[in-house]
């Protein structure tokens, strides 16, 4: 027993070695984004408020291109307004529409932390459960799509944006609708992969790629342009190269997209398919 | 002791407030090289800590940096990694009589010594970091070129920390 003492006491350094490592890596193995353990709410809730007061400050410093963006997107909206549109009937003006139920429901968000060149990339966004924010609520910009809410706090929403490798996209091609998956290889942050597309798909470089309608996307919200379009060979599938719409490195309102119908369509769907 | 440890502390504190505000948003090359300058404590905490002693630090100091890079465990296990391999490092390139001082910079080491001392526990620290990180993906060319630029990165940074530091004697 004494002996067992002293090798431990001997070797205390490499077995706190090979001990903090294990720690590490068992950190490493069970890291999950749906994770809403204790610790990781706290470091949410901690790393996000620092990253505000962070942001408060460089702003100022972006305050330019945010607003150029803002402004463009304002002006497309103004394009859709009703007053931008001229009665040409009174008799059919709609006073009281019960035939549209509103389904999709927008709330601005401001990144507040994200990374962009490494493997595992994030986005923090500065809206929680308390702003009305789940899990898996589709998260856009003025330019198309960024990705997906995975873990919201309080006050703060962790986005798995295109850029991470295990992010999975449903999406379309537009006009065309050959449906694909993408995916993301993990190389550029400008480029991402759509797989599963069948080899007699017509599609040329330059073509508009949009998401599929989801319970979490609504249809038609650009993706990419289509940049490169190879065989694999020995298999049926296109190896399509997406140039990404969203730059990534240049990100600082989004959108986030609240589908009122989620539920309803996710209940139909687990009843139907039994 | 307790007074020369609060002092590292602070120091290594300090350090990962300016890799998480600042330097986790400076890269070079498209992304390829990014520094990684939280590790410059840990090269430069006194001889005399005990060992075991900087292993928690080394521990910590990382978990710090993963909760603000969303990588639990990576820079953990990458820093601890660094100071398990500092005695090592430190054996071969020790001179015969000891050296002069209690911490590692060029002043004690003179410039040759401490550039291979902290050249290679950069590279020890380097490697392991991109290599857990593109694990899954397999991309072992650019793990090794990310890892090869960040290194040449960070060095440059710890060069100028001791540039700017030569007169104090810690950090």
């Amino acid at each position: 027993m004494k002996n067992l003492f002293r090798f431990f006491y001997q070797n205390s350094f490499v077995i706190g070695f090979l001990l903090l490592q294990g720690v590490s890596f068992w950190l490493i193995a069970n890291y999950t984004y749906y994770q809403q353990s204790v610790l990781y709410q706290a470091g949410n809730t901690v790393a996000g408020n620092f990253s505000e007061r962070k942001i408060a400050f460089t702003d100022y410093l972006n305050l330019d291109e945010a607003n150029a963006e803002l402004v463009e997107e304002n002006a497309g909206l103004k394009n859709k307004s009703i007053e931008s549109f001229s009665v040409v009937n009174k008799e059919y003006v709609v006073i009281n529409d019960t035939l549209h139920k509103i389904k999709y429901r927008y709330y601005a968000a401001k990144v507040i932390n994200s990374t962009f060149h490494k493997v595992e990339n994030f986005i923090t966004i500065n809206k929680g459960s308390i702003g009305g924010l789940k899990p898996n609520m589709a998260i856009i910009n003025s330019k198309g799509l960024v990705g997906i809410t995975t873990s919201v706090s309080d006050n703060f929403s962790i986005v798995l944006p295109i850029i991470h490798p295990r992010s999975r996209h449903s999406v379309q091609v537009r006009h065309k609708l050959y449906f694909g998956i993408l995916k993301w290889n993990g190389k550029s942050f400008r480029e991402a992969q759509m797989e599963e597309v069948a080899n007699h798909a017509k599609l040329v470089v330059g073509d508009t790629i949009e998401t599929r309608e989801s319970s979490v996307f609504p249809e038609g919200i650009p993706v990419g342009k289509i940049i490169n379009i190879e065989p694999i060979e020995g298999s049926n599938f296109l190896d399509i190269s997406v140039g990404l719409f969203v730059d990534f490195s240049n990100i600082y309102y989004v959108y986030v997209i609240d589908n009122l119908m989620k539920h309803e369509q996710q209940l139909i769907e687990t009843e139907g398919y039994k | 002791m307790i007074g020369l440890l609060l002092k590292n502390i602070l120091g290594i504190i300090g350090f990962i407030l300016l890799q998480v505000l600042i330097l986790n948003h400076v890269s070079l090359f498209n992304g390829w090289a990014q520094p990684f300058l939280y590790i410059y404590p840990l090269i430069a905490l006194p001889l005399i800590l005990p060992k075991r002693f900087l292993l928690l630090i080394g521990f910590f100091t990382g978990l710090a940096i993963d909760l603000f890079t969303h990588t639990p465990g990576v820079h953990a296990s990458a820093a601890v990694t660094l100071v398990f391999f500092r005695p090592f490092v430190l054996k071969i390139i020790r001179p015969r009589e000891g050296f002069e001082s209690y911490n590692p910079s060029i002043k004690s080491m003179g410039v040759a010594k401490y550039f291979t001392y902290s050249g290679l526990l950069v590279l020890i620290h380097h490697f392991w970091l991109f290599g857990l990180l593109y694990f899954s993906t397999g991309l072992i060319l650019t793990a090794i070129g990310h890892a090869l630029l960040s290194s040449g990165f960070t060095l440059i940074f710890i060069l100028l920390v001791q540039l700017f530091s030569q007169n104090k004697k810690t950090f």
